[in-house]
């Protein structure tokens, strides 16, 4: 793990992380950590069990063996600060874009200012100002997404999951949003884990790329990203980083 | 050497086989522009445009699934009619009939056309083989993977040696991974069976990889603002410096465009 | 340069194997037939509690119904008509009427999903009388018709309204790619309703039928409660009632109950069968 300057402090660590079903192994003693502030893409061929991966991560489910902790403790999400941006919107249907974005810092009992203040800082970076109330099915999927990552940055989290967020969105809405939520990294400072199949976006996002085998799934190298921002998808040195990073995920 | 040179391809644009004019309106909302153009026998097309722009709506009227409001859409000289002629289509989501098996799904078009049995079994088998889909011809759909179910529409749409293969954004909901590999199988397939194809995407990077020709569309009310020769060597390098800055040219026009 | 389509087989496995619910469901089910024995005598042991602080001769104990139902089987009712002639000849209207409500029912409801100004234009007629409980038919039936055929009518009208409901909002909500795969080949009208529309319909048509017998099960027990032959379980029910000697009654009840259920899990299991090709199975 390269110290690319940020806080040089290891916020997440993964120790011996292992998951299996039954007699299927899927992650195979995992080691590695992120640093406060990174911006950590995570690829892999597909199979690589990349849900269960996220799943574990955001302990919604618990491992087979190993621990991951955040700040020297052990990952809990009602002491720490988990967020978490899904491959589909995930937008509560029931809930305008106001009260979606607020619903973690409601969870975690912010009080009426606080969550004023942060809910309107950020719906002014994200521009949304003029949809506040307006309902998942009356906005566009871009749109749905950028609620759920408002909601996801809104709450300052220790550790942002993002699981290919953009997958279902059009290539142009996708390159707006890869810009929008660096923008976001920028200014509200979080530790992100980004885990895609699309080797481009995990290098015109991430300070380093892990890249992961085929299942039982263990690390198979770690890519350190230092190209300037913004970064340009035909500059010769993006092209040779994604080359070798194809090399290595070796899909087929 | 400007032709790019695929040695069984014969890419002299002589055959007019698909001609396009046409003009749609729904209600008031002006979607189509005064769209012409036309497309080569054997020929593979791509038409790029942000997302609403009418994209699949042009494809439908090429079909003849919708009516164009003015113009008319000709296949050898005769107006499409998909009744008549032979005509598939590739739809986005994932069309395979949850009731029928991989087998029976792709027989499906034979059946309606009124093929023998022999001949059925015979073609349904080659094209199995041909997609990779060997082995899961007794499967249901809920039982395979997105990419295979796309494979099974693609097997569908070509085992009826069609005049015309229409896909749109048949790729779209597929991960990175088996998106890139889709992308070399259809360039395969198309390459052994030699059909006309017209592929809507708005993926930029699959056009300039897949098409001989690539249409820009503008949003609506939509016309063609450009058409891009594609003239590489197949296969072609997603990161050689030549398809960059195809990909590059074709980029700035959409952006151009909101 | 092909990618090793055995990589695809496994990912499919593990999909199967995470989606398929049985499993799972395998688990779970062994456990649950346990909690459902101790449950099952769990409540006997209540019931009889019950029965034995209440001490009336209104609420029989388990044990009592027990017997009943034992004399029921052995030497059938009072006027002498055996268990088996009473099930049977319920049975029979049910049948009847079910079958009825089905071959009027689906044809309509398929008929109305097609074209929807069918329906929406006769809503104001139709949904009116749907809404009449069966139940309260059950006087005009009396004078109007006699014997097996007001039965049948009943069951009829218990059946027939959720058979064609489910059937017409099934067609409604036919998946349009479908329609279009079939329009593209070229396929006509006629084709694209038995090759599209029927099979993607029937899921809905078979739930539909579920909850018509399920209907026609409860307007059977009333009817035959008011109606005038001397064989049918409602009728048995009623008997023993009239004579205050519950614990047949309860017998009764109970094997109407278990009855109702095996019709249903019958179908059930005829519809998981069928519909093989839906993972998700319907309760």
């Amino acid at each position: 793990m390269t110290d690319g300057g940020h806080g040089s402090r290891e916020k997440i660590k993964f120790t011996n992380f292992s998951k299996s079903f039954g007699d299927l192994l899927v992650l195979d003693n995992l080691n590695f950590s992120v640093k406060e502030n990174d911006f950590l893409c995570i690829v892999g061929p597909t199979g690589c069990g990349k849900t269960t991966l996220c799943n574990l991560i955001t302990t919604l489910i618990p491992p087979s063996k190993g621990t991951v902790e955040i700040n020297g403790e052990p990952a809990d999400p009602r002491k720490h600060n988990i967020s978490f941006v899904f491959q589909e919107p995930s937008c509560l249907p029931w809930r305008n874009v106001w009260d979606d974005i607020k619903f973690g810092l409601e969870i975690k009992g912010y009080s009426r200012e606080q969550i004023r203040e942060r809910v309107s800082r950020i719906i002014e970076l994200v521009g949304l100002k003029d949809f506040v109330n307006y309902y998942p099915h009356q906005i566009s999927a871009g749109m749905k997404q950028r609620v759920a990552i408002a909601r996801a940055f809104v709450t300052k989290p220790d550790l942002l999951l993002m699981d290919e967020p953009f997958g279902q969105l059009d290539i142009k809405t996708r390159f707006y949003m890869m810009d929008e939520v660096l923008k976001l990294w920028r200014e509200i400072k979080a530790t992100i884990v980004y885990v895609t199949h699309n080797l481009e976006e995990a290098i015109y996002l991430g300070e380093e790329v892990i890249v992961l085998t085929q299942k039982p799934t263990h690390i198979k190298s770690t890519i350190p990203v230092d190209l300037s921002r913004p970064r340009d998808y035909s500059d010769p040195k993006f092209v040779e980083k994604r080359k070798l990073v194809t090399e290595l995920v070796k899909w087929w | 050497m400007e032709m790019g040179s695929v040695p069984m391809k014969d890419v002299m644009m002589t055959k007019e086989k698909i001609k396009v004019h046409v003009d749609k309106y729904f209600g008031d909302f002006h979607v189509l522009q005064n769209i012409h153009f036309t497309i080569a026998e054997n020929e593979f097309v791509c038409i790029v445009g942000p997302s609403g722009c009418g994209k699949t709506v042009l494809l439908q009227i090429i079909a003849g699934l919708i009516p164009p409001t003015k113009g008319q859409v000709t296949m050898d000289g005769e107006p499409i009619d998909p009744a008549k002629q032979n005509v598939s289509f590739v739809f986005q989501e994932p069309s395979c009939l949850p009731w029928r098996t991989l087998w029976n799904d792709i027989k499906f078009g034979l059946e309606i056309k009124g093929y023998s049995q022999d001949e059925i079994q015979e073609r349904v088998k080659k094209i199995i083989e041909i997609v990779g889909l060997t082995g899961f011809e007794r499967y249901y759909p809920h039982q395979i993977s997105g990419g295979m179910k796309q494979r099974v529409a693609i097997a569908r749409a070509f085992v009826t040696q069609p005049d015309l293969l229409l896909m749109d954004e048949p790729f779209g909901h597929l991960d990175a991974q088996t998106r890139y590999y889709m992308q070399m199988e259809i360039l395969r397939i198309w390459e052994q069976m030699k059909r006309t194809v017209i592929f809507v995407t708005n993926n930029v990077e699959e056009a300039v990889y897949l098409g001989e020709r690539v249409f820009v569309l503008s949003p609506p009310p939509a016309i063609i603002k450009a058409e891009i020769p594609i003239k590489l060597q197949r296969p072609r390098d997603l990161t050689d410096q030549k398809f960059l800055s195809i990909r590059k040219e074709i980029t700035v026009f959409y952006e151009v465009m909101i | 340069m092909a990618k090793n389509p055995s990589l695809e087989v496994v990912e499919s496995k593990v999909a199967v194997v995470a989606k398929t619910p049985s499993n799972a469901l395998h688990k779970i089910l062994k456990h649950d037939i346990a909690f459902n024995t101790v449950n099952v005598f769990f409540a006997l042991v209540l019931w009889t509690t019950v029965a034995m602080v209440v001490n009336s001769p209104f609420v029989p104990t388990p044990i009592k119904v027990w017997n009943a139902t034992l004399r029921l089987i052995q030497f059938g009712d009072i006027e002498g008509f055996t268990l088996s002639k009473h099930i049977t000849a319920s049975i029979i209207r049910i049948l009847c009427g079910f079958g009825l409500s089905c071959v009027l029912g689906i044809p309509l409801g398929i008929l109305m999903g097609l074209f929807p100004k069918l329906y929406t234009r006769t809503r104001a007629v139709i949904e009116p009388i749907r809404f009449i409980p069966p139940i309260a038919w059950i006087p005009m039936s009396i004078v109007i018709l006699v014997g097996f055929s007001r039965y049948v009518f009943l069951i009829w009208l218990g059946a027939f309204f959720p058979i064609w409901i489910n059937t017409l909002v099934g067609v409604g909500r036919v998946n349009q790619v479908y329609m279009n795969v079939a329009k593209v080949f070229g396929a006509g009208k006629n084709i694209r309703v038995t090759k599209i529309v029927v099979p993607s319909v029937l899921p809905d048509i078979t739930s539909g039928m579920r909850v018509g017998l399920g209907m026609a099960w409860m307007c059977i027990v009333a009817a035959e409660m008011i109606g005038g032959e001397a064989v049918g379980v409602g009728r048995l029910i009623l008997k023993y009632a009239e004579l205050l000697q519950l614990a047949p009654v309860i017998s009764g009840m109970l094997i109407i109950g278990v009855i109702g259920f095996l019709m249903n899990e019958i179908l059930l299991q005829v519809e998981k069968r069928m519909f093989k090709w839906r993972w998700e199975v319907s309760l």
